[in-house]
């Protein structure tokens, strides 16, 4: 989406003077590729003493299409970097849309890589690297998972009382099973397979990211910077973080290391341990067979967008052909718990 | 009988064109798009290559599974309607054990390994039954 960066440029530098009560100006603005849906433009702040900050200004998509309003997003963003996330820190959040057509905040810019392929190819580079993200991570989701359900902004998404985390997210993935354009009787045992072994519920619910994984991370020189992007962020069991995180997908064909492609599992769950959370194995299972079939329903979901015409766009045609990749996963991990 | 070129021959030369005429003059979005559409002419290549072949095993194999044979069993009957009454069985199976459950996993089995073969091969040389608990 091409932007008119100059006029975003003096905007910006109109907005965060009236915040800051002195002169700003917005400099060397430039789009990133990260975050397609929505806006990320990166730009340094230059105050009148000509001390710069380099910052990112992220603007929402259109109204009918955003995930969670800017407002919410923030206060979970927030509530993480309180909690001891590494996330980029909020400076400003704005509902009004006049500034720039939608809402918009604005975080620190955090130095590093996020594009899948650059961090693995790093990884290959420096093996000891991969573990030490991967330990990262596990003391990232510890600290997210601190954050009680109870403490984050209403509007994100919540279990209905007496409903488990389990059987709420398998209400919605029967949803999306009954919108399929053709029978998917792979697809159909992994959603009846879920429903017969639920995990048990886990003995306190927490802030979820819900999109954890290679691609919405940034790595820096020292491994995990940022965990990015947090409109999916919910309530639920925090093992639904780890099993997304671990879905073959987000290996980019880096198969046997199962975090991300970069890490095994063991650092992960070693270091999500030593900071205080609880790993229930069992449901650390569930939840990576859950998110598999999520995919596998969510690449589906992209290719009927493509042929009905709601999103003509021919990466969402392939979409349609990688749903085996999918079927395939989950029937060989079903074949060791069936 | 068409002449040649033939189909594979014509999406192996729309392949050529996108790799070694377009992808070197565009990026960022379009280069994606490009790349996405050159995997794509790739992967109808190897579908016409595969033949009927796959979705004629497919159809046999639902065929004797579901135990559905003679005239009702439906010469006519396609993939598509038997691949739903399979799903149906799976999802009202009780319990969900046994020879049924063990035949159907064998046959969803051999299904998703000949899609894969098309498009995306090589995929299935990876088990995720390998990763411990």
């Amino acid at each position: 989406m091409a932007r008119d960066l100059e006029s975003i440029a003096a905007n910006l530098g109109r907005y965060l003077t009236e915040q800051r009560g002195s002169p700003v100006r917005a400099l060397n603005l430039v789009e990133s590729t990260v975050g397609a849906r929505r806006g990320n433009i990166l730009f340094e702040a230059e105050d009148s003493g000509g001390g710069r900050r380099a910052l990112v200004v992220t603007i929402y998509p259109p109204a009918g299409t955003v995930i969670l309003g800017v407002e919410a997003e923030t206060g979970a963003l927030r509530l993480a970097e309180a909690a001891g996330a590494p996330v980029a820190h909020v400076h400003e959040v704005c509902p009004d849309p006049s500034w720039f057509g939608e809402p918009f905040f604005i975080s620190t810019r955090i130095e590093g890589d996020s594009l899948p392929r650059n961090i693995l190819r790093r990884v290959a580079a420096q093996p000891s690297l991969g573990t030490r993200i991967g330990a990262q991570l596990g003391t990232a989701f510890a600290a997210i998972h601190k954050v009680d359900a109870d403490m984050v902004p209403a509007e994100l998404r919540r279990d209905p009382p007496g409903v488990t985390p389990s059987e709420a997210a398998l209400e919605l993935m029967a949803e999306q099973l009954e919108q399929l354009l053709q029978p998917a009787p792979v697809l159909a045992l992994g959603l009846r397979w879920l429903r017969d072994h639920q995990p048990d519920p886990p003995p306190r619910r927490s802030m979820v990211h819900g999109d954890v994984r290679n691609g919405n991370i940034m790595v820096g020189q020292d491994g995990l910077a940022a965990i990015l992007d947090w409109e999916g962020c919910h309530t639920g069991d925090p093992h639904e973080d780890l099993g997304w995180l671990c879905v073959r997908t987000w290996r980019f064909g880096n198969d046997s290391l199962e975090v991300g492609g970069f890490s095994h599992r063991e650092p992960m769950i070693e270091a999500y341990q030593a900071a205080g959370a609880l790993f229930d194995p069992h449901a650390y299972a569930w939840w990576k067979v859950f998110g598999t079939l999520k995919w596998g329903l969510g690449l589906a979901k992209q290719a009927r967008q493509h042929l009905d015409g709601t999103y003509r766009y021919i990466a969402m045609a392939g979409s349609g052909r990688r749903v085996c990749e999918l079927e395939y996963d989950l029937l060989r991990m079903l074949s060791r718990l069936l | 009988m068409q002449d040649r070129p033939t189909a594979t021959e014509i999406l192996a030369t729309i392949g050529e064109y996108l790799q070694q005429d377009v992808l070197p003059l565009v990026e960022g979005a379009v280069r994606y798009r490009t790349l996405v559409a050159a995997n794509l002419v790739a992967l109808l290549g190897r579908e016409i290559d595969a033949g009927v072949g796959a979705a004629e095993t497919e159809r046999a194999d639902l065929v004797a599974l579901l135990g559905i044979a003679g005239a009702e069993g439906g010469q006519a009957r396609r993939v598509e309607d038997l691949s739903a009454i399979l799903q149906a069985r799976l999802v009202a199976a009780e319990p969900l054990e046994g020879e049924f459950l063990r035949a159907s996993r064998e046959v969803l089995e051999r299904s998703v390994r000949d899609k894969l073969a098309t498009n995306k091969p090589g995929y299935d040389a990876y088990d995720m039954a390998d990763e411990g608990r």
